[in-house]
């Protein structure tokens, strides 16, 4: 990070931030009243119309990295980071099938871990809770600190300040407003951040030519336009399993498939990924301009802000600001309500407490987010700069999910023993090569080992599923 | 082997246009959903 | 969507700061003008291998520096002209470059070389392979499963 250069005035940061945080809780609130019960807090009342749904399909994939990440990506590893980066799109493409299917099969369902619980059984289950609450929790605090980050790098808010302002607003909203309160902002976020990162960009083309930014590079970075650049060539599939593997198994999109009204789930992921599929190239190319621009990057990280404030001066900066703090904010609170859901379903309701009412369950998903929330401050406010890093682990986790959970929405012959292994053997394996090879490799062998594995597993396997056991009664 | 000028115009540009086209369709969508009182 | 290409080198960059400061302190305690001033150098944590074609070039210097490079059988091209402390080049080719710091009053920097030898390209493809075909299989079963469930 370059702490020396600030691009906003602090005051005006400090304007933004509360205006932003003011309208956010304020509609939280509003969306809030309407839940009665567990099931409006937790899934919207499972009536979520086509625009909000594909909205927040789209705008919770959005993160600050992808908004932050892609000029960097772009930077390092040229045309090809932008196109591996856009291929990220597919984990919501091909989810769009997979939740028509998960609302057939399950229509009283919560949660991805109730598919699990009565797909593979109690053993899978508490191996997939392990994984996706390791992987959950290391996204929030990931995406809490780098909130803080880039508040102070844009506006010199203090680290301390701009993360529990932005942890603590969206913790307010999604306790108050559930999901509801997360898709309707959705909405007004994706609409920011699309608008912010289309304007920014053609007001970048209206500063150099891309036959000027294709000539710098030629001159100066000319393996960013190479089309067998095998550091970037090599993490194309890495990239995109790692993106199946999130969307597949985490709760977030389950959840969704859940809330989305009957019919729209499949339309809703699918038009959601055709939003998000030009994203990274839209807010990634800049930073190829940078060289054409004279703009000096000190760090590939910040690379992105650097040349927006260059072109635009103090609107950019502005615009900047916005579209980071929209796009944290909507997987922020995605992330909360997913995952409190999952803890009051699939551990306190059951594991804990069978007999739970629909009224105390809500209380205690609200508690849920609010530790959630707390637990996550606890934890980015020492700022350990290496925690970002345990979110790499996570790639072979969730890529040793993926071939579990196609294979056991639609073979009967998936079983617990292909299901148990595979999640085992391929994170297990992934993880061996992440260290003993790279990052770039850990996700494709996880998804590779699971997938031989599942396939052995089900060729072998003598008894079918009855799908009717997913059906299981609320 | 590169990547041409052309193909980086399009692949810049297509995005662009996209991100634009994709914002205006969500609008409209919200608005068709509210007149059938379909939001949800 | 996750980020694997950030890893912090903060450590790094604190050590680096924290020479920068004591050289200031240094600097401006002991060496009463500018003519006295040390040529820059290069931070000695600075990496200087690459296989993916980028460097994060780190120095330290009193005022402003130029920044060139030159590289194996072909001219010397000015990189940064300024005051900053550090500038991230990537996109580089094969090859060996030569790196050098000049300060305001001219002094020179011991050069630095950096070697970019990008990973193997072959390997790269295999993994291109593998990935495809895995990546095929998942989007088999989830087709063919939607089509007759």
């Amino acid at each position: 990070m370059v702490e020396s250069k600030v691009f906003l005035d602090p005051t005006l940061g400090w304007i933004l931030l509360a205006a932003f945080s003011a309208l956010w809780i304020g509609l939280g609130i509003y969306w809030g009243k309407r839940n009665k019960s567990f099931e409006d807090h937790a899934l919207a009342g499972r009536n979520v119309g086509l625009a909000l749904g594909t909205a927040t399909a789209a705008a919770t994939w959005i993160t600050s990295n992808t908004t932050m990440l892609a000029p960097q990506f772009a930077l390092q590893l040229g045309v090809w980071g932008m196109l591996a980066y856009s291929t990220a799109a597919f984990g919501l493409i091909l989810f769009a099938p997979m939740a028509k299917r998960i609302r057939q099969l399950m229509p009283h369902g919560y949660t991805s871990g109730d598919f699990f619980r009565l797909r593979y059984g109690r053993v899978a289950w508490a191996i997939f809770l392990v994984f996706t609450l390791f992987y959950s929790l290391t996204w929030l605090v990931s995406m809490a600190m780098a909130g803080g980050i880039l508040l102070e790098a844009l506006a010199g808010i203090d680290y301390a300040w701009g993360m529990s302002v932005i942890l603590a607003v969206c913790v307010i909203y999604t306790m108050r407003g559930g999901l509801a309160a997360v898709i309707g902002t959705d909405f007004i976020q994706s609409l920011v951040i699309i608008v912010g990162i289309c304007v920014t960009g053609f007001a970048v083309l209206q500063n150099v030519s891309v036959s000027e930014i294709h000539a710098n590079l030629t001159a100066t970075k000319p393996a960013l336009l190479d089309v067998l650049f095998p550091a970037a060539v090599m993490a194309i599939f890495n990239n995109l399993l790692f993106g199946l593997g999130e969307v597949f198994h985490n709760n977030v999109w389950w959840s969704r498939a859940f809330a989305f009204r009957d019919g729209v789930a499949s339309k809703a992921f699918l038009m959601g990924g055709l939003v998000w599929l030009p994203i990274p190239v839209a807010a990634g190319f800049i930073a190829l301009a940078s060289g054409a621009l004279g703009v000096a990057v000190p760090s590939a990280d910040m690379v992105g802000p650097l040349v927006v404030a260059e072109v635009l001066g103090s609107a950019g900066a502005i615009a900047i600001f916005i579209v980071v703090f929209c796009s944290l904010a909507s997987s922020i609170d995605s992330l909360l309500a997913a995952t409190s859901d999952l803890v009051t379903e699939d551990i306190w309701r059951r594991l804990l407490h069978p007999s739970s009412s629909a009224e105390s369950l809500k209380r205690t998903a609200q508690f849920v987010t609010l530790g959630l929330g707390v637990l996550t401050w606890l934890v980015c406010l020492p700022r350990i700069g290496t925690l970002a890093t345990v979110l790499f682990f996570a790639g072979p986790l969730v890529g040793s999910m993926i071939w579990p959970i196609v294979t056991g929405l639609y073979w009967r012959s998936a079983n617990t023993v292909g299901a148990v292994g595979a999640m085992l053997l391929g994170a297990g394996i992934g993880l061996y090569c992440y260290f003993s090879i790279g990052w770039y490799v850990a996700t494709l062998i996880a998804t590779a080992v699971s997938m031989v594995w599942t396939l052995g597993a089900c060729g072998f396997a003598k008894g079918r599923f009855d799908w009717t056991v997913l059906k299981e009664a609320a | 082997m590169t990547f041409s000028e052309g193909f980086l115009s399009v692949l810049i540009y297509g995005s662009l246009i996209w991100c634009g086209l994709s914002a205006l369709g969500l609008a409209a969508m919200l608005i068709r959903d509210g007149k059938s009182g379909e939001i949800w | 969507m996750l980020d694997f290409a950030r890893f912090p080198e903060k450590h790094a960059v604190a050590r680096a700061r924290s020479v920068l400061a004591f050289l200031a302190i240094l600097i401006t305690t002991i060496a009463p003008a500018a003519a006295f001033a040390s040529p820059p150098t290069f931070s000695p944590d600075m990496a200087l291998a690459s296989d993916s074609g980028q460097v994060d070039v780190q120095w330290q210097a009193d005022g402003e520096v130029t920044l060139t490079m030159s590289e194996t059988s072909r001219g010397t091209k000015l990189v940064y002209k300024g005051t900053d402390s550090r500038i991230f080049l990537s996109g580089l080719r094969d090859g060996d470059y030569e790196l050098r710091l000049a300060g305001e009053d001219g002094s020179l920097s011991e050069p630095v070389v950096v070697e970019v030898r990008p990973q193997s390209l072959s390997r790269a493809l295999f993994l291109v392979l593998i990935g495809a075909l895995v990546t095929l299989g998942i989007v088999i079963v989830v087709l063919r499963g939607a089509r007759h469930g």
